[in-house]
C-alpha cells in the first residue's frame, strides 16, 4: 500500500506541472521594414492578457511617431503580421 | 481495487473456471535448471520468470493450444502450444551467435510468422541511452527524419510519413503524420518491443503500408501478486534533458494491472561548436494504464494512454523570401537553465495532445482464437506562431474496429478478419492548412500460413474500400484496392532462405488532396491536388541466413516499384511570403537496395560480440531519372559489445561501442542539396548495483563530429551552408531502481 501511495503521489506530481498562472505580460515590438529590406524592431511596450491577445490578433494603432536610432517609425496602423510579442530566433534580440 | 474487479465481473459476466496449478521447468542440455528465463504466454500477453532452479508455476486458466514462448539470453528460444493436461518441461540449447532481432527464427509476433514474412523485432526498454526512434534506427534500412531529440520520425528503406503505418497496441496511430515536422506521437514509456515489416507485406494491419509497418507493443502483464515496478531517471547534457519515469505491475486472481508515468524536459541542443540551436527544446508528459481480466477461455484488456508534447520548431525563418539568413541568427551562444526550458513565449511551437483508448477481447476455443479490438484515438495538434492563440488547431479523431479469427488446422494457420476505421479531421481556427473532412475505411483480409519441417509458405489478400468526403470542396470519392502477399521459406542444414512478394496500395490523404495554406513547420505554402489517385507498390524481398557457432551472416536484397507515387514539388511562385509547393504524382518510382548483417563471436572469447550491418538504398523517379527527395545515405553500422561474467565483476554488466559510417549522399532530387559523409561513435557502459539498481553511462558522438544527416529537417534551411549539424558530444546517465 505504501508503494501504491508513493506512486500515485508521483503521478499527481507529474500531472500538476502545468503553468498554473495564466496571467501573462510580454514586451512587444513592431517589425518595421526599412527600405533596405532590413527589419528594425521597434519596442511598443508591454501588453498583458486580453490586450496581448488583441494586439496579436488585430494589430496595433501607433498614435505617435517613434524615433528608433536614425529612423522615424511613423504613427499609423500596423497589422498583426508586423507585431511580434513572441520570441523568435532570427529577428529578435534574444541574448541567450 | 476490489471495486474494479467487481466491475469487471458485472460488465463482462464472466465465469472463472479455475484449474489445478501445473508446474514447469526450463533446463539446459546438461539437465541443469535455467534461472530467470522468460515464459511468455503470447496469446494472453502474460509473462513470468523461472526460479533459481529453473522451475515455475503455470498460472491458472491458460487457454489450451495458446502459444508460449520461452526465452533466455544465450539460448535458442522455443515456441510451444500449451496443453493443460501436461507440465511444461523445456530444454533450451545454447546459442553462440545471435543475429540480433533480424534473423529468421521461431518467435511469436503480432504481425505474422517471422519465418514467412519479413518481420524484424527490436526490444525496447526504459534504460536505453537512445530515444525511442533512435533505438529503432539501429536496425539496418531504418533511418529517422528530425531535428534533435524533439521531433523524430521513422524512415524505412527511404519511405516515411503516410507510407509507414504505425500501430500502438493494435490501434493505428493517426497523428497528422503526413508532415516531417510531426513526430511519432508517443514515447518508449511502458513499451517492450516493436515489430517492423519493411515494405508492403503487412496485410492484417494495413493495406496502406506501402513502405512498411511498425507495431509497438506494451510490456506484458506480470503474473505476480507482489507489487513490482521501477522508478528511473535520465539526464543527457546535449539537451540538458531530464526525464523521470515510473512503472508498476501487479496481478491477483486473474486480474492484471500495469501503470506508467513519465515527465521529460529538454532545452535547446548543443552543437559541436558549443553553440545551441535555438528553439530545439521540448517537453513531454506521458501516462498509461492497462488492466486485464481473464478466464480460461476469454480475456479482456482495457488500455488508456495520454501523451502531451510541447515541441519547439527550430531553424524557423519568419520570411523565407528575404533570402539566405546568417547561421548565427538561429543559434545562441549559451544556455540559461532558468529560461531555456520555457516554451511559453518562444515561437513557433507545436502542442500535441494524444489520448488513446483501447478495448480488446480474446476468446479461445479448441484451436481457434477470436480477437475483437476497438480503439479510439484523439489527436489534437496546435501550432503557435503568436503567443496567445494558435495558427492551427486541429483534432484528428480515429475510431477503429477489428475482428480476427485465427484457426490452426494441423500445419496450417488461417487468419480471417475485418478492420473498419473512421477518421475525422476538424479545424478550430479560421485559417487552416487542411480542411475538415472524414474518411471511412473497411478492409477484409485472409492469410494462410503453412509450416512443416523445414518448409513453409504464406499467402494472403486484403481488400480495402476507402471513402473520403470533404464538404469544403464538395468532394466525395471512394478508393478501392486489393493488396496481396506471398512468402516462401526453406531451411537446409544451417542455411535458411525466404522469398517474399507483396503488393500494397495507398489512397491519397486529405492533406495531399486539399492542403491550401502556410505550413509553418516547413516554411512553405502547400497546395493539394484533388485529382490524385491511388498509389500502388510491389516489392520483392529475399533473405538468406547462415550461421555456425561463431559466425553468422544475413543477406537481404530487395526491389520495390511504386506506381503513381504521390510527392510534393516546389512551384515558381510565392504566397504569403512562402514558396508554394504542390502535390503531384509520378508515373513510377523504383527503390532497390541491399542489407547485410554479420555477427562474429570468437571462440576464445565468448563474451565478445562483433556485429556489423550494411544498408544500401537507391531511389529513382523513373519519369526524370532523378532520386527521390530524402533518400537516406548508405550506412555501415558496427557494434562491439563485451558482456562481463557476473561472477567476477558483479556490478559491471557490459561495455558497448557503436560506430556508424554514413556515406556521402549525392543522389538527390531536383531542389535538394547533397550531404557529406560522416563517422559517428557512441559508447556506453552498463552496471548493476546492489542487484536492484541499473546504471548506464553513455557518451554520444564521442568524437564531437560535426555532421548533418541527409534526413535532417534542417539540413538546408534558408540557405545555411552545409546545414545545421546534429548535437555534439554529449554525456548521458540512466538510473533505474527496480522493486
Amino acid at each position: 500500500m505504501k508503494k501504491f501511495l508513493l506512486l500515485f503521489t508521483l503521478t499527481a506530481f507529474l500531472f500538476s506541472c502545468s503553468d498554473g498562472d495564466d496571467h501573462q505580460c510580454i514586451e512587444c515590438h513592431i517589425a518595421f521594414m526599412l527600405d533596405t529590406g532590413v527589419e528594425l524592431p521597434t519596442d511598443i511596450g508591454e501588453f498583458c492578457d486580453e490586450a496581448l491577445t488583441d494586439i496579436e490578433m488585430n494589430g496595433y494603432n501607433l498614435l505617435e511617431d517613434i524615433q528608433n536610432g536614425d529612423t522615424v517609425v511613423p504613427a499609423g496602423f500596423y497589422s498583426a503580421d508586423m507585431i511580434h510579442c513572441e520570441e523568435h530566433a532570427n529577428h529578435d534580440d534574444h541574448d541567450h | 481495487m476490489k471495486f474494479l474487479k467487481i466491475l469487471f465481473y458485472l460488465f463482462f459476466l464472466n465465469i472463472c473456471v479455475l484449474f489445478a496449478q501445473n508446474n514447469g521447468v526450463i533446463l539446459d542440455t546438461n539437465g541443469n535448471g535455467i534461472s530467470n528465463a522468460t515464459i511468455f504466454f503470447a496469446d494472453i500477453n502474460l509473462e513470468l520468470f523461472s526460479n533459481e532452479d529453473g522451475t515455475f508455476i503455470i498460472p491458472n486458466a491458460i487457454p489450451n493450444n495458446s502459444f508460449v514462448e520461452i526465452n533466455k539470453s544465450g539460448y535458442i528460444s522455443q515456441v510451444i502450444q500449451f496443453n493443460s493436461s501436461k507440465n511444461i518441461e523445456i530444454t533450451l540449447e545454447s546459442l553462440h551467435v545471435q543475429l540480433d532481432e533480424i534473423e529468421i527464427i521461431e518467435s511469436t509476433n503480432q504481425l505474422g510468422n517471422t519465418k514467412l514474412v519479413s518481420i524484424e523485432k527490436k526490444v525496447l526498454n526504459d534504460l536505453s541511452t537512445f530515444s525511442l526512434v533512435e533505438n529503432i534506427t539501429q536496425l539496418s534500412g531504418v533511418n529517422w527524419i528530425g531535428s534533435g531529440q524533439g521531433i523524430q520520425k521513422i524512415v524505412v528503406r527511404g519511405l516515411s510519413g503516410m507510407r509507414v503505418v504505425t500501430y500502438l497496441n493494435g490501434m493505428r496511430i493517426e497523428n497528422q503524420q503526413w508532415a516531417n515536422d510531426h513526430g511519432i506521437g508517443f514515447t518508449e514509456l511502458g513499451l517492450s518491443e516493436v515489430e517492423l515489416i519493411k515494405g508492403s507485406s503487412a496485410l492484417k494491419y494495413g493495406g496502406e503500408a506501402v513502405g512498411g509497418l511498425l507495431y509497438f507493443k506494451d510490456a506484458p502483464f506480470l503474473e505476480s501478486e507482489k507489487l513490482s515496478g521501477f522508478v528511473s531517471t535520465k539526464f543527457d547534457n546535449s539537451h540538458f534533458l531530464s526525464g523521470n519515469k515510473f512503472g508498476l505491475k501487479w496481478s491477483k486472481n486473474n486480474f492484471y494491472f500495469n501503470m506508467y508515468g513519465q515527465y521529460t524536459i529538454a532545452t535547446d541542443y548543443r552543437l559541436p561548436d558549443n553553440t545551441y540551436l535555438y528553439n530545439s527544446r521540448f517537453r513531454n508528459q506521458g501516462f498509461k494504464l492497462s488492466v486485464s481480466y481473464r478466464s480460461d477461455k476469454i480475456q479482456h484488456i482495457l488500455r488508456y494512454q495520454h501523451n502531451a508534447e510541447q515541441l519547439g520548431i527550430p531553424a524557423h525563418v519568419c520570411d523565407p523570401t528575404l533570402g539566405d539568413i546568417e547561421f548565427t541568427q538561429i543559434l545562441s551562444n549559451e544556455i540559461s537553465l532558468s529560461d531555456d526550458y520555457d516554451l511559453s513565449v518562444i515561437r513557433p511551437i507545436q502542442n500535441v495532445s494524444n489520448h488513446l483508448f483501447i478495448y480488446e477481447s480474446n476468446y479461445f476455443i479448441n484451436n481457434n482464437k477470436f480477437s475483437f479490438h476497438i480503439g479510439h484515438f484523439i489527436n489534437n495538434l496546435k501550432e503557435y506562431e503568436k503567443v496567445t492563440f494558435p495558427a492551427f488547431d486541429m483534432d484528428l479523431v480515429s475510431t477503429q474496429f477489428r475482428l480476427n479469427l485465427r484457426k490452426k488446422i494441423k500445419d496450417y494457420t488461417i487468419n480471417i478478419g475485418s478492420q473498419a476505421t473512421r477518421n475525422s479531421n476538424t479545424n478550430f481556427t479560421t485559417d487552416y492548412l487542411i480542411p475538415d473532412g472524414t474518411s471511412n475505411d473497411i478492409g477484409l483480409y485472409s492469410i494462410l500460413d503453412y509450416e512443416k519441417n523445414n518448409l513453409g509458405f504464406n499467402a494472403g489478400a486484403r481488400l480495402d474500400f476507402k471513402e473520403i468526403t470533404c464538404d469544403a470542396y464538395n468532394f466525395e470519392n471512394t478508393f478501392s484496392s486489393l493488396s496481396s502477399s506471398l512468402g516462401l521459406y526453406y531451411k537446409y542444414s544451417d542455411h535458411v532462405i525466404r522469398l517474399t512478394y507483396s503488393g500494397a496500395f495507398r489512397s491519397p490523404h486529405l492533406s495531399e488532396l486539399f492542403s491550401d495554406g502556410v505550413h509553418h513547420g516547413t516554411n512553405r505554402y502547400e497546395l493539394g491536388n484533388p485529382n490524385l489517385d491511388i498509389e500502388k507498390g510491389r516489392q520483392l524481398d529475399l533473405k538468406y541466413q547462415w550461421s555456425n557457432q561463431h559466425f553468422g551472416i544475413i543477406l537481404n536484397p530487395f526491389l520495390q516499384y511504386i506506381r503513381d507515387y504521390i510527392s510534393i514539388e516546389p512551384l515558381d511562385s510565392i504566397i504569403q511570403n512562402n514558396r508554394v509547393f504542390e502535390y503531384t504524382q509520378y508515373n513510377q518510382v523504383k527503390l532497390s537496395g541491399f542489407e547485410m548483417h554479420l555477427h562474429y563471436h570468437p571462440h576464445f572469447m565468448h563474451n565478445l560480440h562483433l556485429e556489423q550491418s550494411y544498408s544500401f538504398v537507391e531511389t529513382k523517379n523513373q519519369d526524370t531519372s532523378r532520386s527521390l527527395a530524402l533518400t537516406p545515405s548508405n550506412k555501415i553500422k558496427t557494434k562491439i559489445r563485451f558482456d562481463f561474467n557476473q561472477n567476477s565483476l558483479a556490478f559491471l554488466k557490459s561495455i558497448s561501442f557503436y560506430h556508424t559510417y554514413s556515406f556521402e549522399q549525392k543522389n538527390v532530387s531536383q531542389f535538394e542539396l547533397p550531404t557529406d559523409e560522416y563517422n559517428l561513435v557512441n559508447f556506453d557502459v552498463s552496471l548493476l548495483l546492489f542487484k536492484k539498481i541499473d546504471l548506464i553511462f553513455g557518451v554520444a558522438n564521442l568524437l564531437n563530429e560535426e555532421y548533418v544527416p541527409h534526413l535532417s529537417r534542417i539540413k538546408d534551411v534558408a540557405g545555411v551552408p552545409g546545414g545545421i549539424p546534429n548535437p555534439g558530444r554529449s554525456f548521458n546517465i540512466n538510473l533505474r531502481y527496480t522493486f
